[in-house]
């Protein structure tokens, strides 16, 4: 039997006031993330995947506004008070964020930023707090840490930072790790780093790992199951197997034809037509309709919803039957 | 070590600013127009003490040479001598550095404790009222003239209430907080409020800044996101601030020091400006220069000890 | 042609006739200092007519009055009408912050465009000046220079005039280096426009907006230097109606009470302080300039 989930968002609302009106970024998102599961959330930039992490740690900025439910723990984190949430940041659920090269305060000692994390949510003293930082740095695989404690962020290459930003998420062992485009500033040799230790990490600590990313191969190579989003909605979701082998939403099959290793085989080999929708006044029924190649005159009044494909996999396409028969035979014709 | 590096450098760059401003005091004598040295004397003048003073002052040499004897004594720290006085202006300078010293220590220290929780105020409470007040505060401090407020607390504190004393410098320590405090207290709102907009507006800009996230993700309380991230960041621009306007607070102390009667550099320099004492005035000036120069130093070096960035 | 222009004219006049006009939405700033500004200058203007006494009239019998329907500020040690001085005063304070102000953006505007231009030389030069003023405290600078060239209005203002350059030199020649290197000056150059018109047509008015912004601030200062160095004796000299000077006068009668001599040429710096603020303010906003100051 599966587990009952650690994280469930329930029809996540996020807006924010903005002086063109009301920006919807997140509409309805529901995903469940189970315990030592790691779940990654795909789409373009600008589709509400980062909205959507920072709206479970609560960290939107003052212009924000949210509905629906995110539960942890039998806990609705939404309605939580600013100090009950505050006690969940770090210790429960942590982040890592996209830009290490800013994540860091340039003014104080990296010893002392872990330390700070560490002493967030444990009474221990200055002194057992920086050995728990140093313990930290050399989980996360910084050479000869007990000399770097001392050092500033000015001082550390990008992918040591992104290590830095790592230790000081684990500070709290928190049961769920919010990554948010975690290796998208980094060199593509770092980045691999970075995702091995990350899948590395996990499978150590037993930890829940909810992955945001444009890119398809980081999430296959991180993630078990994956949410692909599109102007604010989840338009398919399932295990990554599923999801990236067999994509029933015309979106999934866009994204995975533009991508250059996997685009060989598909039929659909060139980037998806046209530019994201406005979220100030998104297109009606499937937002997906103005730019999608299946799409018939029912598409824009359609009530969307998410549609059961397999096991754990559905997608939010009422045409997905006869889309997967067509790429069948298409993928037939082109071998 | 590299923090004794670059403080060398800083002092080898003061060398042409130190030789321009010896020159532009040396200059200052030619602005008097007619003959200085006439005027200077006034109803003093005779023939043997217009030749005695001429060439004292060295009137009586080419331009050049006359610069090369002013510097030569400068760098025996001789100032010149008071015509006034009698005596060399470099006692007289240092007897009253003190008075002019602790002003603008005090100024400063005023100046840096209004800033702190006013700017920290406006900036948790942007655009709601309390923000507003400080900015109308602000405007309102910048366009009052410091002599004009400093007899607006006299009559307010010292006339109505009785609470301070209207002039002088007051015995030992706690008397000289307590005579400083008005005339200190007038200095400081002045600079306070250049201050509170700088570090204001550097509050709102770091409290943007990623790492803040990173310490908000951590649970670290809000309290303590304001003063290790957010304050401690903004500081170091404000630090800069606070130095450039030290430069202005000097200044400020001249008409401050000739309201309350505070026996300082200003007063002096006022004193000798009336009793057209050349000399003192240029040395005075002079003086006030170093101090400016020594502020600028120090707040540099500040700034390189406060930000680990400063790759020296 | 007729027939669609009438058919069409109630609907399309709008659109053509009433284009978005963004620079009628004026900030509020600049409206209010604009508007105490406007009544400052009037009230000076127009201060023989608003009063019945003139600014020297000495009336002993009626010395050190205080406020009253006859004299609203009151009367000074002389028995001159307050009100009527301070009328007087705003012509001298409004020539104190101005002259020197429009002296020096004229100098510094064109020494700075000069040096971040050329570069090199001339550029070294001015910013060794530069280094070598702000060594001095700016006041003492001034008094300085006063205390040589004799007081008056006339050597104040050539005193600030002597000094203030450099802040505009600063503020253009930082905006030149940065515009130097900007599309439409490199298209200048190729097209064979010479330095003075490449200078003059294409980066003055592109980088000047700081300068006029910063003026504001400068008119500020320059008032409020003014006065002081009026209220040290150093200004215009006896009996002259100048706010720094009633007050240096007003002075050694607040022992006795007499607080109006003081209080209202200080209110009336405040409020022409004030109005430049603002006006800066808003200008800063409606040109989109960053606060340099």
């Amino acid at each position: 039997m599966t587990p009952p989930p650690i994280l469930r968002v329930r029809g996540l609302e996020t807006s924010f006031a903005t002086s063109g009106g009301l920006v919807r970024a997140v509409d309805g998102v529901s995903f469940d993330v189970g315990p030592g599961e790691a779940f990654g959330l795909v789409g373009e930039s600008g589709c509400g995947k980062s909205a959507t992490c920072r709206s479970i740690i609560g960290l939107l900025p003052g212009h924000a506004t949210t509905a629906g439910a995110v539960e942890f723990n039998g806990q609705n984190l939404l309605a939580a008070t600013p100090e009950a949430m505050r006690r969940v940041r770090g210790a429960e659920i942590a982040m890592v964020f996209q830009d290490p090269m800013t994540a860091l305060n340039p003014v104080a000692r990296i010893g002392d930023q872990v330390a700070e994390a560490v002493r967030a949510h444990q009474r221990v003293g200055h002194r057992a707090a920086r050995a728990r930082a140093l313990e930290l740095l050399r989980l996360v695989g910084i050479p000869a840490p007990e000399r770097r404690l001392d050092d500033y962020p000015h001082r550390f290459s990008g992918g040591m930072r992104q290590r830095v930003v790592i230790a000081i998420a684990l500070a709290g062992e928190p049961r769920i790790l919010l990554a948010d485009e975690p290796t998208t500033a980094l060199d593509v040799t770092i980045q691999d780093q970075i995702l091995t230790l990350l899948v590395r990490l996990q499978a150590e600590l037993g930890m829940s790992v909810v992955l945001v990313s444009h890119d398809l191969g980081v999430v296959a190579r991180v993630c078990q199951r994956v949410a692909v989003m599109y102007a604010g909605q989840i338009v398919e979701q399932g295990p990554v197997e599923t999801v990236l082998g067999a994509p029933r939403h015309p979106y999934t099959i866009g994204l995975l034809a533009s991508l250059p290793g996997i685009a060989g085989r598909a039929r659909y080999l060139r980037p998806i037509p046209g530019a994201p929708p406005s979220l100030l006044d998104p297109p009606s029924g499937c937002r997906f309709h103005p730019r999608c190649p299946f799409a018939t005159e029912r598409c824009p009044t359609w009530a969307v919803e998410r549609l059961p494909v397999g096991p754990d996999h559905d997608a939010a396409c009422w045409r997905q039957e006869a889309i997967a028969e067509e790429s069948r035979l298409a993928a037939v014709g082109t071998t | 070590m590299d923090k004794l590096v670059f403080l060398g450098r800083r002092l080898l760059q003061l060398v042409p600013v130190a030789f321009g401003v010896t020159v532009v005091v040396f200059l200052m004598l030619r602005l008097i127009p007619g003959d200085p040295v006439r005027i200077m004397l006034g109803s003093r003048a005779t023939p043997e003490s217009i030749a005695s003073l001429e060439r004292n002052l060295g009137l009586d040499k080419p331009l050049w040479e006359q610069y090369l004897v002013f510097l030569g004594n400068l760098t025996r720290g001789d100032l010149g001598t008071s015509l006034l006085y009698r005596q060399p202006v470099r006692e007289l300078v240092l007897e009253r550095l003190p008075a002019t010293l602790s002003l603008v220590a005090y100024s400063a220290l005023l100046a840096v404790a209004i800033t702190l929780p006013l700017a920290i105020l406006a900036a948790r409470r942007q655009d709601r009222p309390a923000d507003q007040a400080v900015r109308v505060g602000t405007l309102l401090s910048l366009a009052m003239p410091s002599f004009w407020v400093g007899i607006i607390f006299m009559m307010f504190f010292s006339l109505r209430l009785d609470l301070f004393p209207v002039s002088g410098l007051g015995e030992g320590l706690s008397g000289r907080i307590y005579h400083l405090f008005l005339p200190s207290l007038t200095v400081a709102l002045s600079l306070a409020a250049i201050l509170i907009r700088s570090l204001r507006a550097s509050l709102l800009a770091v409290a943007r800044a990623d790492f803040v996230d990173t310490a908000r993700a951590k649970g670290v309380t809000e309290r303590r996101i304001m003063v290790h991230h957010v304050l401690r960041n903004a500081l170091i621009s404000t630090v800069t601030i606070l130095g450039v306007n030290i430069g202005w607070l000097i200044g400020g102390t001249v008409v401050i020091e000739n309201l309350f009667a505070i026996p300082g550099l200003g007063a002096l320099m006022l004193a000798s400006i009336s009793g057209r004492d050349y000399p003192m005035v240029q040395g005075i000036t002079l003086v006030f220069a170093v101090l400016v120069v020594t502020v600028n130093i120090a707040t540099d070096l500040t700034y390189a000890i406060i930000d680990p960035r400063v790759s020296l | 042609m007729a027939t669609t222009s009438t058919h069409a004219a109630p609907t399309a006049r709008p659109r053509a006739a009433w284009p978005a006009v963004p620079g009628l939405r004026l900030p509020p700033t600049l409206l209010v200092g604009g508007v105490l500004l406007a009544v400052v200058v009037a009230l000076a203007v127009m201060a023989p007519l608003l009063t019945p006494y003139g600014p020297l009239d000495q009336d002993l019998l009626n010395a050190k009055k205080p406020p009253s329907w006859g004299h609203p500020f009151g009367t000074d040690n002389f028995g001159r009408d307050v009100l009527t001085r301070v009328l007087f005063g705003a012509r001298v304070d409004l020539l104190i912050g101005l002259v020197p102000t429009a002296i020096t953006f004229v100098v510094g505007v064109s020494l700075g465009a000069v040096a971040g231009y050329f570069g090199g030389r001339v550029d070294a030069v001015l910013m060794r000046l530069v280094d070598i003023a702000v060594a001095f405290p700016f006041f003492v600078l001034l008094i300085a220079l006063v205390a040589m060239l004799g007081p008056g209005l006339r050597n104040m203002i050539v005193a600030i005039s002597l000094v203030g350059w450099i802040s505009y030199a600063r503020i253009v020649r930082g905006e030149v280096l940065v515009a130097r290197q900007a599309e439409y000056v490199l298209a200048a150059r190729t097209l064979g426009f010479g330095d003075a018109r490449i200078i003059a047509g294409h980066l003055l008015p592109n980088v000047i907006t700081a300068a006029i912004v910063f003026s504001m601030a400068d008119i500020v200062l320059n008032i409020l230097l003014g006065t002081a160095l009026s209220f040290l004796g150093l200004g215009p000299q006896a009996p002259t109606a100048e706010w720094g000077r009633m007050i240096q006068e007003g002075r050694q009668f607040i022992a006795s009470g007499e607080w109006w001599m003081t209080t209202f040429p200080g209110l009336a710096i405040v409020v022409v302080a004030v109005a430049f603020s603002l006006i800066g303010d808003g200008l800063a906003d409606l040109l989109r300039v960053e606060d340099r100051v």
